[in-house]
């Protein structure tokens, strides 16, 4: 417990965390927001419901293409 | 390639255990797919599926890799070429089925507030092993992560003073910022993790102060801090460990500072955008973290919504909500 608490107070004292201010909120925005590269993912117009597609493929006679995780794929995954 | 196809994307759990009609036909094609029948390691359904409307499967595979997944689809298509009228299309109507399907998007708060939710890692030096990308090789070192977060008109209201004037000050409801604090401030960065449970938020609080009004738009500025911590046994390498899971804890502690326009007559949120940043420590089972559990940076920033569909998808957390 001793070694445990030691060990969290040099992380502490050592870790290098910013703090969120006017002065820096640009620097970390930009740091955090995905870069437009990184969203291109969703350039293929996914419909966010796999019935949607359905509805629509079965409209215009096309086969459906679909993207399934745990998690959806256009929000956390 | 994909235009001869209608792209979609949707929570596989949901449709894989539901029973409504999307869910039943999604079954359908879950189990002529490349995990049909699968229990071991899991029963996930995960992947990419190409299928007729009918529920006919073309192809599937569960890849990353552009050239099998190309391969996938010209298999896909080939398919879709040999079948007939009656093989490739529902003899119903689908809309017709569309009022049975009871999804959370549904409840969009299209008159409140809907914020988008970006997860990453801060810099740190020296970098663990698991965030160097000398060689472009190690996907974690960029990895960043997206969920939601929605607020209902009066839930978004009540971040804000009552009286909306300069100088006025309040604390947004400890409700809604556990919300996030359990919801949304959570180490997603590298994969899904749970959420964190009442019990586990230390602190939680927003406060927003109205600093002018100009042509009937209340600018205000946005302080507050969360703390979450939490222990107990699970594992935190995938599979690997989880018929041996052993006592860990985790937790993320973060400050909060940002700005928000609201414009007063609408009742509506018209700009709002928070940084969240501190510190995060420990793994769960699929977050990536097994290796990098040591305490390190991490930030968070939450923006409004644009109004693309995909924009609309529900936060992951939405069932916890408790909206009815």
């Amino acid at each position: 417990m001793i070694l445990y608490t030691l060990v969290g107070l040099v992380f502490a004292v050592t870790l290098q965390v910013p703090e969120p201010s006017a002065e820096n909120f640009a620097q970390w925005r930009d740091h955090i927001r995905p870069k437009a590269s990184e969203l291109a993912f969703e350039d293929c117009s996914w419909k966010p419901t796999f019935w949607e597609a359905v509805v629509e493929g079965q409209a215009r006679a096309k086969p459906i293409l679909l993207w399934a995780m745990n998690g959806h794929p256009m929000a956390c995954t | 390639m994909l235009a001869h196809f209608v792209p979609c994307a949707d929570e596989v759990h949901r449709l894989q255990s539901g029973s409504d009609p999307e869910c039943r036909l999604a079954q359908t094609v879950f189990e002529q797919g490349h995990y049909a029948g699968r229990t071991q390691p899991s029963n996930t359904r995960q992947g990419i599926y190409a299928a007729a409307p009918s529920g006919v499967m073309l192809a599937s595979i569960n890849t990353n890799d552009p050239r099998k997944m190309a391969a996938m689809l010209q298999r896909a298509l080939e398919r879709w070429s040999s079948l007939s009228e009656a093989e490739r299309m529902l003899s119903g109507e689908p809309n017709d089925e569309t009022a049975k399907i009871d999804r959370p998007e549904r409840r969009y708060p299209s008159d409140g507030l809907v914020l988008r939710v970006f997860s990453r890692d801060l810099p740190r030096d020296p970098a663990p092993n698991s965030a160097r990308d000398t060689e472009g090789r190690d996907w974690r070192a960029k990895a960043w992560n997206q969920d939601y977060a929605w607020f209902r008109r009066e839930e978004a209201r009540s971040l804000l003073p009552a009286m909306i004037e300069a100088g006025q000050m309040s604390r947004a409801p400890d409700g809604l910022l556990r919300r996030l604090a359990k919801f949304n401030f959570i180490d997603n960065v590298r994969g899904q993790t749970g959420a964190y449970a009442n019990g586990d938020i230390l602190a939680a609080n927003l406060d927003a102060e109205v600093l002018r009004v100009v042509d009937g738009i209340a600018q205000v500025r946005l302080v507050g801090e969360t703390h979450a911590a939490r222990e107990g046994t699970w594992p935190i390498e995938g599979f690997k460990d989880k018929q041996a899971p052993a006592k860990h804890k985790v937790g993320v502690q973060l400050k909060l500072f940002g700005s928000a326009e609201f414009d007063v007559a609408q009742g509506k949120f018209v700009a709002f955008e928070l940084l969240a940043l501190g510190t995060r420590f420990g793994a769960t089972q699929y977050n990536g973290r097994h290796d990098d559990a040591d305490p390190a940076p991490i930030g968070y920033f939450l923006t409004l919504t644009g109004d693309s569909p995909a924009e609309r998808v529900a936060p992951s957390f939405y069932r916890s909500y408790g909206w009815k």
